[in-house]
């Protein structure tokens, strides 16, 4: 079940534009914070720059949702010698993405077929 | 000034800043918190790139999702005792606006409600920071 906090009540509801990057940044492997914004920073080419107060607001409503889970901490071979926690993708939050991206398409094409996208995107 | 005690430096605020949000949520993602900014801080020095607008950046984001994450305590509070409260501040400034003649200066009465209101939000900030109040 998720979170009052949350705008959505079930795996198939929408996703805030947050809640979907972590999501697709954590689909991947398990991240840390820092981890999971710079994926999303990469996934974006830089358009949604995620500061930690969003991050980890999200985060703590994800947790609560169940779209993701902790998991013990550990060092980061990349960064330095601190341990960080990590978080991973569960099966309702691989549910809630894939219902999200099927939506996304299904928009996507219904904007192709009454000629909205941009020459450049058409097929 | 080095950079390492730049950096230290913004730490220091930020750790401080952080310690606003409520209780259970510091405990869950302080540490995380803390080490996404030093991650930040030194991924900009690196790229040698000013740290004052990083954190200023930081600093706005972190203090909206501190409003965010307070909020709901604060509004459940309002519900319980707003009505209560609302009616002694409106019987307050009538009084004393009578005792001292200023039943129709409406500015006098708005000053003194915001006076009131500022007042009460400190005291019940500091009863909940004490762990007296939700």
């Amino acid at each position: 079940m998720y979170h009052a906090n949350m705008t959505t009540t079930d795996a198939n509801s929408p996703l805030t534009p947050a809640v979907l990057h972590i999501l697709m940044a954590l689909s991947i492997r398990e991240r840390h914070g820092y981890g999971i914004m710079k994926q999303v920073e990469q996934d974006t080419k830089g358009k949604v720059n995620m500061g930690p107060g969003t991050l980890y607001g999200s985060l703590n409503r994800m947790l609560a949702a169940g779209l993701v889970s902790k998991s013990d901490k550990k060092r980061d071979p990349e960064l330095d010698e601190e341990r960080r926690v990590y978080y991973k993708i569960t099966a309702l939050g691989q549910k809630a993405l894939a219902a999200e991206l099927e939506r996304y398409r299904e928009v996507v094409a219904v904007a192709r077929q009454q000629r909205l996208l941009p020459k450049a995107f058409r097929l | 000034m080095t950079a390492t005690r730049e950096h230290a430096r913004y730490r220091k605020w930020y750790k401080a800043l952080i310690g606003l949000y409520p209780k259970p949520y510091l405990e869950t993602f302080g540490e995380g918190l803390e080490q996404t900014f030093n991650d930040l801080l030194r991924e900009r020095s690196a790229a040698g790139r000013s740290l004052p607008g990083l954190a200023a950046w930081v600093f706005t984001e972190t203090s909206v999702g501190i409003l965010q994450e307070q909020k709901l305590p604060v509004v459940e509070f309002l519900k319980v005792f707003g009505g209560l409260f609302w009616s002694l501040a409106v019987a307050t400034v009538t009084i004393i606006a009578s005792l001292r003649g200023y039943e129709n200066a409406w500015w006098f009465m708005l000053v003194v409600h915001a006076v009131v209101s500022a007042v009460f939000t400190l005291l019940y900030r500091f009863l909940q920071k004490k762990g007296h109040l939700p």
